[in-house]
């Protein structure tokens, strides 16, 4: 897949002038608050992927707008052989109201999980960071992507999931219900959470495997590396039938807590050296390390199960990345990928990205300068580039 | 900024379902462009659609009298209750000529996000028709088949099965979350034909 160009309406602080790429590498540059991250935000959006800084629609909007448009134009590798039907060529894209999103594909209004499906990319953002060592949520979100490539019903499941959770818990933080009404609810939340629990499995087993080929791959010390799903229920055993057993016998906690208290909403992935977590084990850098590793995976999956090699965005990617790991990362990444990079610098990135591509500078939302990265692989650009 | 009372109408028009700003400003200019005799046939069709219809008052679907037509046909077969959740959805059931019973409508589906419990539905009335008919054997339950509508056959089962009521629901060949009125008549009368039991 490769997405030729961008063109952002009304969004925060783009210009309405088309961004034209290039097939390979895509180094974004500039200033802090130039207009980089907006840059791989709109492109996230008009995937049908969510913002990944902000749920609230409205601070996408530029000033004093109500609309704002994001279409990429894309059109498959001759090596992708989708595994669904989508047009070799077309256009996707987004319209963000303050309070709605409407996704299109080639035209035609299709839902969101729909263009994600079509137009499927893998991306590293200040969110990621975490993953490995923060809270449970961002590894919750890192494994339904995978379920979600490996089987797209994931994503239905787990709305629906959602959907019986937020009933459940307006019913439980009510003073008075029937209990019949919180029994069809529950059922319901035993019915998609199984689906969900079930699929998270088999994502969890798949991205093990392949972790553990990516890690080696990025030299990472520990061989070992062990993937858990950790949730209340048993599991190994039925998944309808554990559900239902903890609510039947926990119950009343949450009747008393007045929440939800139980369920996969709560599953976590526990990342392990044997049966030491991971985090107790490694420095912070081989961390950071096995993020990348962890990042080849899913790059990995979504190119086998979508017949389609995903689009690859990493936002701020020389921040926290030495050159010498950054240059065993671009080594391991697929022939072929189209990236896009953004960074504060260029001066150092022939050294590691050694493909072709071009510097896009920005400067206020606009495009200021592109300078192809064709020359040899030794030679420095200059920091700053003239248009 | 648009004259005041043309903005008045952009509001209204806006306040309609699946109406957004664009196609809002779309209908006001065509209304407001066609005769003054044209738009006027509008007005009175509302008019006079909000002076003759009401709800039935055994059924709760739409209708010019009251019981409404098919509560008061004696060919409609009166064995058979469907429940669905809004009036447009008898209609919907209707094209398909291939459900013969009564109907029972619900006034929406269990949400308690919203604040819509069964007492805000007509499940207690749908429980009074029962008790007063003793012949009705089977009840359809053609609610959405989305969270919202799962939950609420599954309800209805629970309350109507004490009653000794047989239960069943449409087998939904449609995609999952999606609503019957967006059905097309094949698909839902081949999910009527193959109801299954609750
Ligand atoms: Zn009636």
């Amino acid at each position: 897949m490769e997405i030729r160009s961008l063109t952002a309406g009304s969004f925060r602080n783009l210009s309405p002038h088309p961004f034209e790429f290039h097939p390979r590498l895509n180094l974004i540059v500039g200033d802090n608050g130039q207009g980089k991250t907006n840059l791989l935000e709109a492109l996230a959006l008009s995937f049908g992927l969510s913002s990944f800084r902000t749920s609230d629609n409205a601070t996408l909007l530029a000033s004093g707008s109500n609309e704002a448009t994001v279409i990429s134009r894309y059109a498959l590798a001759e090596t992708d052989a989708p595994s669904f039907h989508v047009e070799p060529e077309g256009v996707a894209g987004c319209a963000i109201g303050p309070k709605s999103r409407r996704t299109y594909l080639c035209g035609n209004r299709v839902a969101q999980l729909t263009l994600r499906r079509a137009i499927p990319a893998v991306f590293i953002t200040a969110s990621d960071r975490d993953r490995l060592a923060g809270p449970p949520g961002e590894r919750r979100k890192a494994i339904d992507r995978i379920a979600f490539a490996l089987d797209p019903t994931h994503a239905r499941h787990l709305v629906d999931y959602e959907r019986a959770r937020a009933a459940k818990s307006a019913l439980l933080a009510r003073q008075g219900f029937d209990p019949v009404e919180l029994e069809v609810y529950e059922r319901a939340m035993c019915v998609s959470g199984a689906e969900v629990l079930v699929r998270r499995r088999s994502a969890v087993l798949e991205l093990a495997r392949e972790l553990r080929a990516q890690a080696e791959r990025l030299e990472f010390p520990y061989p070992d590396l062990v993937l858990r799903l950790e949730s209340d229920a048993d599991p190994e055993g039925d998944a309808l039938e554990n559900l239902r057993e903890i609510f039947a016998r926990r119950g009343h906690e949450e009747r008393a807590a007045r929440r939800c208290l139980f369920g996969p909403h709560r599953n976590d992935v526990r990342v392990l050296s044997g049966s030491t977590p991971l985090t107790a084990r490694a420095s912070s850098g081989e961390v950071r390390l096995l993020l990348l590793a962890w990042t080849l995976a899913e790059i990995a999956i979504v190119a086998r199960h979508r017949g389609v090699r995903p689009l690859f965005a990493f936002d701020d990617f020389d921040a926290e990345w030495d050159g010498t790991v950054l240059a065993r990362f671009a080594r391991a990444l697929p022939e072929g990928l189209q990236l896009f990079l953004t960074s504060a610098r260029a001066s150092w990135v022939r050294g590691i990205f050694s493909t072709d591509g071009v510097i896009l500078e920005v400067e206020k939302g606009s495009l200021l300068g592109r300078q192809p990265m064709s020359g040899p692989a030794d030679q420095v650009c200059g920091p700053r580039l003239v248009a | 900024m648009p004259p005041a009372s043309f903005a008045r109408l952009l509001v209204e028009l806006e306040r309609l379902p699946g109406i957004g700003p664009k196609s809002a400003r779309r209908i006001a200019h065509h209304l407001l462009a066609v005769s003054a005799e044209e738009s006027e046939r509008l007005v009175s069709a509302l008019q006079s659609a909000r002076a003759n219809l009401s709800f039935c008052s055994v059924c709760h679907a739409m209708t010019e009298t009251d019981p409404c037509e098919i509560c008061t046909d004696p060919a409609r077969d009166e064995h058979l209750i469907a429940v669905v959740e809004n009036p447009p959805d008898v209609e919907v059931l209707e094209r398909t000529r291939e459900f013969r019973g009564r109907y029972h409508v619900l006034g929406g589906a269990l949400a308690p996000l919203r604040g819509i419990g069964p007492d805000d539905l007509s499940v207690g009335s749908l429980l009074e028709r029962l008790r007063d008919a003793p012949v009705v054997t089977e009840v359809v339950i053609a609610t959405n088949p989305n969270v919202e509508g799962e939950a609420t056959a599954l309800y209805l089962a629970k309350k109507l099965k004490e009653r000794g009521v047989r239960v069943t629901r449409l087998a939904f060949g449609l995609p999952v979350g999606a609503a019957l009125e967006y059905a097309d008549d094949i698909t839902l009368a081949r999910s009527l034909a193959g109801r299954r039991e609750i």
